[in-house]
């Protein structure tokens, strides 16, 4: 017997339910979660085999209604209405299940089978609230199992009644009404439909039709139809038919809870409203979020310092030994000054990384993301944009391309717009190691941590600047308001920190394998050849001759006013692959150039006696905001092709580079007039 | 007497409600030259029609003296000018007509609706007024402080935005509380038990019937 096709799943609840949790417990994934609306921006699928049968598990981005509003929301009414999935995983937050209850009156209408998960019992008990699951059962007419899905409890009844589903398929028996003028309607708008195209229900393509969003192409042309009924109903109901509809799908969620959940007063100690007193404080607010974001440098720096010290240290040792093994010629020198000395600059770095995450892990789990856009809307605000933009700018700490994907969230397209082209000035993981390395080179310790918050600080100011002229140009016609929910506070579970960080680590170690590795060859590649022939002159330049030299003193003319020389030209080109190589390259130029031990210490010591660092910590530090500024990496670039268009991809690259020279240059004007 | 049997012209019932409203400053009477003037017409035509409303017995007047409703007079203007300020107020707070067109579309309906639908209208008035009543008792979101606690009346402005926050759990006669209310910052609600913050620009076009202040 053939094997059965896998049953599609489609998992759909609001934002910050808890549908990436559960996607997690059913397919073994990691797929990031967070505890703020809107981790999810994109569709994820996953498999998993349950009684013999295979599932595929769509993770769709949270939505409030079937009406979408951004993107992301798009992307779930795409997936319901035009693939309906064979059964849909309704789950909801048990706390506040009249206002998710919305949301599933309207996935009733898809008549698809689906299972009501009831998450967060343990906080809706904190909460008072009781629910009685078989009378919701029986109310709307499909299973109902309760979950905690931070925890894993539940999964197993869940995939039972899942099962059971399968083997008997229905949908709710329950039919809304939605009053004797729509229900009057809703026949002849089907009686109108074309053939069906699409496996949604008659009754949901009327109804959608008349909400003016069709199901499908073919439907549209039933649209003038549609709306000359709409009017006759808008004119019955003295609504407009959104509202009216609202009312309807609210009066059932309103139904349910009644009959189904008793909530008893609780007088207990709120630590989300404690803590949102001070987190949340317009003053108080925005200071403790400086110092959170100067705690975590300092941590980033003074944490990863002895497990930095123990990875050069094995570097050297391996350094060394291929040294000894290998007979000295191009492959050695390929193995010592290219791979171990390119890959190896940039792993000595994991740590730092490893605690940013770890880090960003906290920020995203404890809730406090939301806070901080919250703080930030009356910055954001002057801006011309919300607090809710703010989310993406903080990811972006993080990695800028999860970032750009995370503009999804907003409204409107020029917030997006505007949005994404801020995000490359917020200094991503990747950025670090450069920073790191200079950092240790030319600043005492105790200063370290605050020149890296410096750093940036400038970023954010200068996407302040950005976002300021850049708000002025582009068009400013769909002003949203800020709409965005904020969630309890919770404590982070180490599991899911954990697995950020882990994800994180083996992301970094892949790039720094993959691309980073190329990077390496290749600049080892030009940095060596073509060889300069014996007679040419002293030991130690051959590297004067080589492509490298001479592409890197053909752009010198260009990078001369900020201060930087050849080497931080080829540097700077080859970060565009990928930040970290700004590292992997300085590593082999300056390897080659001279000899002695490959590695960190020895690269700072030898930044630090090169002449083009005479002014040592000025150039640094420029050199760190040109590395904060300039264009992103290759995959930002790419993502950012894929989201918005070429134009706007050509322009987000220009002007990055632009201002990084312009505000580079600046800095260093300054400094030297100051007398760095 | 024949008088009694025809009503009053749509004119004649215009003239009445004009002395009517011109008599709250002139007790004692009108003049002709007032009358002439509050209508926009000559005195001669004044002194024609006066001279037929005092055959229909409506107003009192001899040559040279003053115009004056008499009993039958006064009910039947003030039958007018309760019409008139129904429909004005229909046309003004229902229609959200400009005062100017709603006073005269007024002049031009009142004499010839049917007594019926006049009556209707006036019943619905009365919902809205007792609306209207309620709206005085509402303010908006961000006039409320922190800890007090309201019923959601109405949200002023597009629908959409209605939709959206009906979806988010923020719908007409919902329960909210005020969590934090202060500076530039978004005002930050409880509803349910979820956390939202709102846009000002938004919050204030939420319109709170207040239930409860913090002291």
């Amino acid at each position: 017997m053939p094997e059965a096709p896998a049953i599609r799943v489609a998992i759909v609840g609001n934002p910050n339910c808890g549908k990436t949790c559960l996607f997690n417990n059913l397919t073994g994934a990691h797929q990031h979660v967070g505890n703020w609306p809107g981790v999810t921006v994109e569709r994820k699928t996953g498999v998993f085999r349950h009684g013999g049968r295979d599932y595929e598990v769509v993770d769709l981005p949270g939505t409030y209604s079937m009406s979408s509003y951004s993107i992301e929301e798009d992307v779930v009414e795409q997936c319901l209405t035009r693939e309906p999935p064979e059964v849909i995983i309704n789950i909801v937050d048990s706390s506040n299940l009249e206002r998710h209850l919305f949301l599933t009156a309207q996935i009733i209408e898809l008549g698809v089978p689906m299972i009501l998960a009831l998450n967060m019992m343990d906080e809706a008990a904190q909460h008072g609230v009781r629910i009685d699951t078989s009378a919701l059962r029986e109310m709307l007419g499909v299973p109902v199992v309760t979950l905690v899905a931070r925890r894993n409890h539940g999964t197993r009844e869940l995939l039972g009644a899942l099962e059971q589903l399968v083997r008997a398929p229905h949908g709710s028996h329950v039919r809304l009404d939605y009053g004797a003028e729509v229900e009057r309607t809703l026949p002849q708008i089907v009686a109108a439909l074309p053939a069906a195209v699409i496996a949604v229900p008659a009754r949901l393509r009327a109804l959608l039709l008349l909400l003016n969003r069709p199901g499908c192409d073919a439907d549209a042309q039933v649209l003038p139809f549609a709306r000359a009924h709409r009017a006759g109903i808008e004119r019955a109901t003295r609504a407009t038919l959104d509202n009216y509809l609202a009312g309807r799908w609210y009066g059932f969620a309103n139904g349910c809870v009644r009959a189904c959940v008793t909530q008893t007063p609780q007088v207990r100690f709120d630590l989300t409203e404690k803590l949102d007193n001070y987190l949340t404080h317009p003053v108080l607010g925005l200071l403790i979020f400086g110092v959170c974001m100067w705690l975590v440098f300092a941590l980033v720096f003074t944490l990863s310092a002895p497990c930095t010290a123990l990875i050069e240290l094995a570097l050297a040792q391996l350094s060394a030994l291929a040294g000894h093994l290998l007979p000295a010629g191009v492959a050695r020198d390929l193995v010592v000054d290219g791979i171990i000395a390119g890959v190896g600059g940039v792993i000595m770095f994991l740590p730092n990384i490893l605690l940013l995450f770890l880090a960003i892990g906290f920020l995203e789990d404890s809730g406090y993301m939301a806070r901080a856009a919250f703080v930030m809307d009356g910055i954001m605000h002057r801006l011309g944009l919300h607090g809710k933009s703010f989310i993406p700018m903080l990811i972006g700490f993080g990695c800028t391309v999860p970032a750009i994907m995370a503009t999804r969230m907003l409204d409107s397209k020029r917030d997006r717009i505007l949005t994404a082209l801020l995000v490359p000035f917020m200094s991503c993981g990747a950025r670090l190691p450069v920073y790191a390395l200079f950092i240790g080179a030319f600043f005492a310790p105790r200063w370290q941590a605050t020149v890296l918050l410096s750093i940036y600080l400038l970023g954010i100011f200068i996407a302040i600047i950005a976002a300021n002229i850049l708000g002025r140009i582009l068009y400013r016609k769909d002003f949203t308001p800020l709409m965005m929910e904020l969630p309890p506070y919770r404590l982070p579970t180490g599991r899911s920190v954990v697995l950020l960080m882990w994800t994180r680590a083996g992301m970094y170690l892949r790039k720094a394998g993959t691309l980073l590795l190329c990077a390496a060859l290749v600049m080892w590649f030009l940095c060596t050849f073509p060889r300069a022939t014996p007679q040419d002159g002293t030991p130690g330049t051959e590297s004067a001759h080589s492509y490298a030299d001479r592409f890197g003193r053909a752009i010198e003319p260009v990078l001369r006013p900020l201060g930087f020389d050849w080497k931080i030209g080829v540097g700077l080109t080859t970060g565009i692959v990928a930040k970290e190589a700004v590292v992997s390259t300085l590593m082999i130029v300056y390897g080659i150039t001279e000899t002695g031990t490959r590695t960190t210490t020895a690269l700072q010591q030898r930044l630090r006696n090169d002449a083009t660092f005479a002014h040592g910590p000025l150039t640094a530090y420029t050199l760190m905001v040109f590395v904060l500024l300039y264009v992103p990496c290759i995959a930002t670039v790419a993502v950012f092709l894929r989201e918005f268009k070429l134009g706007w991809t050509v322009f987000m690259v220009g002007y990055t580079t632009g201002t990084a020279w312009l505000v580079a240059w600046l800095v260093r004007q300054i400094g030297l007039l100051l007398g760095f | 007497m024949t008088a009694t049997a025809t009503p009053p012209s749509t004119t004649q019932e215009d003239y009445l409600e004009t002395i009517l409203c011109l008599s709250a400053e002139h007790p004692d009477g009108v003049q002709v030259n007032e009358l002439a003037a509050a209508l926009h017409v000559k005195p001669p035509s004044v002194v024609e029609m006066v001279t037929r409303l005092r055959a229909m017995e409506l107003v009192t007047h001899a040559p040279r003296e003053r115009v004056q409703l008499t009993a039958r007079g006064l009910a039947a203007a003030q039958a007018v000018h309760a019409r008139h300020t129904v429909l004005r107020r229909f046309f003004t707070d229902i229609l959200r007509v400009s005062e100017e067109i709603a006073e005269t579309d007024a002049c031009k309906v009142e004499h010839t609706l049917h007594p019926e639908t006049m009556a209707r209208l006036r019943d619905f008035l009365e919902h809205a007024a007792a609306d209207e009543l309620e709206r005085d008792h509402t303010v908006p979101l961000t006039l409320l402080h922190k800890g007090d606690c309201g019923i959601l009346r109405r949200i002023a402005g597009g629908h959409g935005k209605t939709t959206r926050l009906a979806a988010m759990g923020i719908r007409i006669g919902c329960e909210i509380q005020v969590l934090q209310n202060s500076g530039a910052a978004p005002v930050m609600l409880k509803v349910g038990n979820a956390r939202m913050a709102i846009g000002r620009g938004l919050a204030t076009a939420l319109h709170i019937a207040v239930v409860a202040a913090h002291a």
